[in-house]
């Protein structure tokens, strides 16, 4: 029995102590959650070069206002003013009293948009709800407004939409008041809008700490849905507002033959945001990835419309969306 | 003629003693534990939590060798010291193989083992690249110390196997994406990002090691009732180290093919 005793020992030495094996977890203070922050965005953030930001020059201007004794709040407002240095709305810093941002992509630029004109005037109180696709028949042209590429469509919505678009004079998709959500989203609308596989740009992601640390370019392409589509006139109306998954969706749809887009150029966001925690637990993210159109022309800042367009105060004023409008005057 | 005979009649004795010493035996286990884990890529902080396995066993085992194959599933829920939470999940095929084991007076058996392991979690606090996953095949040394008693009139079997992996490879996620490196190459065939994600598991880069003390009351049918323990450590180093630790404790009925 006495052999069993060390064994015994280390089954019960062992034995819930899991977490004793890890070492245990960083220094929580304000300078080591401000060198790791700026650690993780010099690794991984994927804009230096093409916006020109030396972080380097960030941490010189940052670090000195750095003071153990410093507050929750006090390191939240430090850390928020270095983020927005890199002048990107897919970066975030979350605590459990605030989430700072960078929006400055859409509040310097006119919102080109009233969601009450178009379902007060335009959509009525007969439109259909399908899924997150809110359409209805505006002059022989099935006009459908998507609000939010987080609320996900799915393949029989996309079967009834464009079931609904048969016969009509064309398809206008609204945008603009789309912040993004999911890029999958995006695909499934587009790839109803083709009948032939179509590239619209190229994505690589960060895959080392070095700033020229990229993967290769990889080929974005979508491919007709296998249901119904419709290959017919596409107008697509975007604003500033226009972020993310709907800039993404805008240049599907600036690569697309029979689509043309109207109103005022996207807000940007072209790089997909990777997210990391800090030693307080505060979460971050930030551009990791990188997307270009086919010419190798960056999406970061906004896809160009084809035909500009803005909202007239005067028509707004009267309950008229000028780039609706407009639209519809195309067909 | 005779001769032949003595030799066919020793030879069939032979393999019937061989035979009826060849055990074969199958193991069910429920068990639950705990969970540690830091993945750098994901968080500086530790994620740790209950873990919850089954796990089905099968032993072949005859005078000069044990062969052991168990299949496991885990699934845990872990967290970070502020709350936010994973999801974790993970597979494990273990073998041992063991020589000379005495199964009557117990001891020490030495040989091999092969570890395949594929873990998978998900932030619960992140959006866009929100998991994590990793696998390995790994080989490397196995033991056993086996001892039988009897307390109060029923027998017992007390063992402790344990292994530690030295060789392999393993699949990481890459820098920032979950998918290993050789998928992020768009020219790459199936075999071709496979073969240029794996690393080389070398005891510098990564290493695992297992310990598993089992107590076993033997049944006068041939079977038995088993209580154990069932610990393993894994960590991968740089670039991004993961360390993973868990225990499990496991109640199984084995049972005699």
């Amino acid at each position: 029995m006495k052999r069993f005793i060390p064994i015994l020992l280390i089954a019960g030495i062992l034995t819930s102590c899991e977490k004793q094996f890890l070492s245990s977890d960083p220094a929580n203070n304000p300078l080591s959650n401000f060198e790791h922050l700026w650690n993780e965005v010099n690794n991984k953030y994927s804009y230096f070069e093409y916006k020109s930001i030396d972080w380097q020059e960030v941490y010189d201007t940052y670090r000195p206002l750095i003071y153990d004794g410093m507050s929750d709040k006090e390191l939240f407002d430090l850390l928020a003013d270095m983020l927005f240095e890199l002048r990107d709305g897919h970066v975030n810093l979350t605590s459990s009293f605030d989430r700072s941002r960078n929006w400055d992509w859409f509040l310097d630029f006119p919102p080109n948009f009233n969601e009450i004109i178009i379902y007060r005037n335009y959509l009525g109180n007969n439109y259909w709800i399908t899924g997150p696709l809110h359409n209805q028949i505006i002059d022989d042209v099935l006009y459908v407004y998507y609000a939010s590429f987080a609320n996900s469509i799915s393949q029989a919505n996309i079967d009834e939409l464009m079931e609904r678009a048969q016969g009509l004079k064309g398809i206008i998709v609204d945008i603009r008041s789309n912040g993004g959500g999911l890029s999958g989203n995006a695909v499934t609308l587009a790839s109803a809008l083709t009948d032939q596989t179509f590239d619209y740009g190229y994505s690589r992601i960060k895959n080392g700490p070095g700033k020229d640390d990229f993967s290769p370019w990889t080929k974005l392409s979508i491919s007709p849905r296998s249901g119904k589509r419709f290959t017919g006139q596409v107008i697509l109306l975007c604003t500033r507002n226009s972020y993310s998954s709907s800039n993404l969706f805008a240049q599907m749809m600036k690569s697309l033959p029979n689509a043309i887009l109207v109103g005022d150029q996207t807000g940007g966001g072209g790089g997909i945001p990777a997210f990391g925690e800090l030693p307080n637990g505060w979460i971050y993210r930030f551009s990791a990835t990188q997307t270009v159109n086919p010419q190798g022309e960056h999406i970061e800042s906004g896809v160009p419309v084809d035909i500009s367009v803005d909202l007239s105060p005067d028509d707004e004023a009267n309950g008229i969306d000028t780039i609706l409008e407009a639209a519809l005057e195309m067909f | 003629m005779k001769k032949i005979v003595i030799l066919a009649f020793s030879v069939l004795i032979i393999t019937n003693t061989a035979k009826t010493q060849t055990i074969h035996q199958l193991e069910t286990k429920l068990g639950a534990g705990g969970l540690a884990l830091r993945d750098k890529s994901m968080s500086p902080l530790m994620y740790s939590g209950s873990n919850f396995s089954g796990a089905i066993a099968y032993s072949k085992q005859t005078d000069k060798k044990t062969v052991f194959f168990q299949f496991n599933h885990h699934r845990a829920a872990i967290s970070n010291q502020f709350g936010n939470s994973s999801v974790f999940r993970g597979f494990a095929l273990k073998n041992h193989n063991l020589y000379n084991l005495n199964d009557e007076q117990g001891g020490f058996a030495w040989g091999w083992s092969n570890n395949n392991y594929f873990n998978y979690y998900q932030n619960q606090g992140f959006g866009n690249f929100s998991e994590r996953s990793n696998y390995f095949t790994t080989f490397g040394l196995a033991g056993q110390y086996k001892k039988h008693f009897n307390l109060f009139g029923r027998d017992f079997d007390f063992t402790v196997p344990v292994d530690i992996q030295l060789v392999g490879f393993y699949l990481r996620p890459s820098y920032v994406s979950n998918s290993p490196e050789g998928y992020l190459y768009p020219d790459n065939s199936g075999f071709g990002a496979w073969y240029k994600s794996i690393e080389a598991l070398l005891p510098h880069r990564a290493w695992n090691f297992g310990l598993s003390p089992n107590l076993s009351l033997l049944l006068k049918s041939g079977n038995s009732i088993s209580i154990s323990y069932q610990y393993e450590f894994f960590r991968i180093n740089n670039p991004q180290p993961i360390s993973q630790s868990s225990g499990v404790w496991f109640v199984s009925l084995t049972t005699r093919l």
